[in-house]
């Protein structure tokens, strides 16, 4: 069973993008333009491992949407366009786990995304390609039953790509998640985790090489 | 306070400039005439006495030929007359001299014949410094006794009179100076009060200059300075009524960007989310074109703004030039012609009238034309399939409505700010960006008219512009 997201955001122009990435990336997505809309579908189905809201809707906006999602025990992250941090304030001490100002970067929402879902322990607890299953709580690799070792740092950028699995990432991407914004290192540093994870799982197919972008894992869902 | 200084010791210096004067005048005036009687009195003493001692002479008996003898006389009887008050001499040798004082006869036969006085007559000289005295010096110099002729030098000493001018003179002084701090202290408190407004004023426009455009002073009196605050006041307040136009065209300039900004970024956020996934995610064909459609559609979005944006401001720094007298009739004409494609999608009547047919106004063509498309342009918005719309005109002016579904209440006041929009969403999606009203509103204040706004939900709207 797929991770299922909630999507509700009144443009949509941004409510298409979030969601076809979310779903290139792996997740289920139900998505609605309107707040009242979201509202009434809630009431029959609310079995979401997240929601990703935007303040201003019509009908019910953000902050009146957010006690009937806690209740059903649903994370949020709050997308708007005020970058006020009184804003910031309301949402976040209304509950809210996150919260994103326009415009914003897809990688960063869905970083932000899987790492309130690793905090609610609801993101896939073992993932399978292809041969290859991978154990995020244990960190281990095993292929074909076989257990292969990678090193934290490879295991890392491993994680990385499969999280966004089907989204290039680029070399600058993955330098600043794995070691830090601050890190000026080559980015020939990461060619060589990349080749090395590619001959370990024998994924010369699964982790492409986008030119003059970086790295995409891509997987057939 | 240096004015304060500099009026209140000129005005001293002047008092005591003016006191010395008069004291220095008068006691000089009475030393003067104090002389004067003084010589008079001694003159006539002088002149009897000389007539009495000649008389004397003549009634003694003795040789008048005999040098010596008469000699002996005249000196005799000088001395009963005179005593020490004066000297006698004959051909210029002193005879007889008891004073205490040497008399140099050349000088006193000079001063004399300057003064054109006789040699028989009594010569009064000025008063004399001599051997530290003041005297007066009266002089004949041919007395005739018997034969021969003698000359008498008496003198009178004034220098009491000096003495006295000059211990009055430092009483005066004295009283003068007393007075004169007397005088200081007043003039102290006066100056003071009459320059207080001054300080008032420095501290007032200080303030001013602080940033406080409410202080005023208050007027006292009807002087000069008075009349310095009234318009000091006035500049105040000016300068106040300016400061607060500026900081509401400030505020409102403020606010407006900062709406700009917000508004600009959710197209931002929607391009360069699309374009991210369109270079980052591997995407189906029909994926890829309905990204490609955002981005085109949110660009021209953003295009449409900038143009309102430009628009709004273009006239916000307007001043209305070309205004025509334009037939209102061909006016309406055009509008249905020009928004004939808008109407057909929602089959939507257009009705015009214009009482009088042949009413003629002066506008701005261009601009009212974009303010009647905006208005039926939101008309249309707001309006059912197969409904109409009324548009009429009169002497009064303009009026556009609607039988669609209205505005809330409490959103009508609100419609006329710029980027407000009712239904966001629909607006949107029609391709609105919430400032055609605030644009109406602007064009409607520059043919010096305004913009009204009826509305019942769910029933219709109308828009009236009065010229």
């Amino acid at each position: 069973m797929r991770t299922k997201i909630l999507v509700i955001e009144d443009d949509a122009a941004i409510l298409s993008f979030i969601t076809t990435s979310l779903e290139a990336t792996g997740y289920e997505v139900a998505s609605f333009i309107d707040g009242n809309e979201a509202s009434v579908s809630l009431d029959k189905y609310h079995d979401y491992s997240l929601a990703i809201v935007d303040i201003m809707l019509p009908g019910k906006d953000g902050f009146e949407l957010l006690p009937e999602l806690q209740s059903y025990g649903v994370p949020v992250i709050f997308l708007t366009a005020k970058g006020e941090l009184s804003d910031k304030v309301k949402g976040l001490t209304g509950g809210a786990e996150d919260y994103m100002v326009k415009p914003f970067e897809m990688l960063e929402l869905l970083i932000r995304v899987d790492k309130i879902l690793k905090r609610y322990k609801k993101s896939e607890p073992i993932i399978q390609i292809r041969d290859v299953v991978i154990d995020p709580e244990k960190r281990t690799v095993t292929k074909q039953g076989k257990e292969v070792y990678l090193k934290p740092m490879e295991f890392d950028c491993l994680m990385m790509l499969v999280c966004n699995r089907n989204k290039a990432l680029t070399r600058k991407q993955l330098l600043g998640q794995l070691w830090g914004m601050e890190f000026e290192g080559e980015t020939r540093t990461i060619d060589t985790h990349i080749s090395r994870i590619r001959k370990k799982l024998d994924f010369q197919d699964v982790i492409k090489t986008i030119p003059r972008i970086g790295y995409r894992l891509e997987v057939d869902e | 306070m240096k004015l304060f200084r500099k009026i209140y010791l000129q005005v001293l210096l002047g008092i005591l400039v003016l006191a010395m004067g008069i004291l220095g005048y008068l006691l000089w005036e009475v030393q003067r005439q104090n002389l004067l009687d003084t010589c008079e009195f001694e003159k006539d003493n002088i002149l009897y006495s000389i007539s009495y001692c000649v008389e004397r002479i003549g009634r003694e008996e003795f040789d008048i030929n005999h040098k010596i003898v008469s000699n002996t006389v005249v000196i005799q009887e000088f001395r009963n007359v005179f005593g020490v008050k004066g000297a006698l001499s004959k051909d210029g040798k002193e005879l007889y001299n008891r004073s205490s004082y040497e008399f140099q006869q050349d000088k006193l036969k000079k001063m004399r014949k300057a003064s054109g006085t006789g040699k028989t007559e009594l010569f009064v000289s000025k008063p004399q410094n001599v051997d530290g005295k003041k005297l007066i010096l009266f002089y004949m110099e041919e007395v005739q006794f018997g034969g021969s002729i003698y000359s008498f030098v008496i003198y009178k000493d004034v220098t009491d009179i000096y003495g006295r001018t000059q211990r009055l003179f430092f009483r005066g002084m004295l009283f003068a100076i007393c007075m004169l701090l007397t005088m200081g202290i007043l003039l102290f408190g006066g100056i003071h009060r009459i320059l207080q407004p001054l300080t008032v004023l420095k501290t007032v426009a200080a303030q001013i200059a602080e940033g406080e455009y409410k202080s005023r002073i208050q007027v006292t009196g009807k002087d000069e300075i008075a009349e310095v605050t009234i318009s000091f006041n006035r500049m105040a307040a000016k300068v106040e009524a300016h400061i607060e136009a500026l900081t509401e065209v400030n505020e409102k300039q403020k606010q407006l960007l900062g709406s700009l900004a917000h508004e600009l970024k959710t197209p931002l956020t929607a391009i360069i989310g699309n374009a991210d996934m369109l270079l980052t995610v591997h995407l189906s064909e029909q994926k890829t074109e309905e990204a490609i459609g955002y981005i085109l559609s949110e660009g021209r979005r953003l295009a449409r703004l900038s143009e309102k944006m430009l628009k709004l401001n273009d006239l916000e720094n307007k001043e209305i030039g070309q205004m025509k007298k334009v037939k209102v009739g061909e006016l309406l004409y055009k509008l249905e012609q020009l928004t004939l494609f808008q109407r057909q999608e929602k089959k939507i009547c257009l009705e015009l009238q214009c009482m009088p047919e042949n009413l003629q106004k002066f506008m701005d063509e261009d601009l009212m034309m974009s303010l009647l498309i905006n208005l039926l342009d939101n008309a249309v918005k707001a309006s059912k399939t197969d409904s109409r719309i009324l548009v009429r005109a009169d002497e009064h002016g303009i009026m556009v409505e609607d039988f669609g579904k209205g505005i809330p209440a409490c959103e009508i006041k609100h419609v006329t700010e710029a980027f407000y929009m009712v239904d966001k969403s629909r607006s949107k999606s029609a391709g609105g960006v919430g400032l055609g009203l605030a644009l109406c509103e602007k064009i409607a204040e520059l043919h010096g008219g305004r913009l009204d706004i009826e509305s019942q939900e769910g029933k219709g709207t109308r828009v009236s512009v009065f010229w």
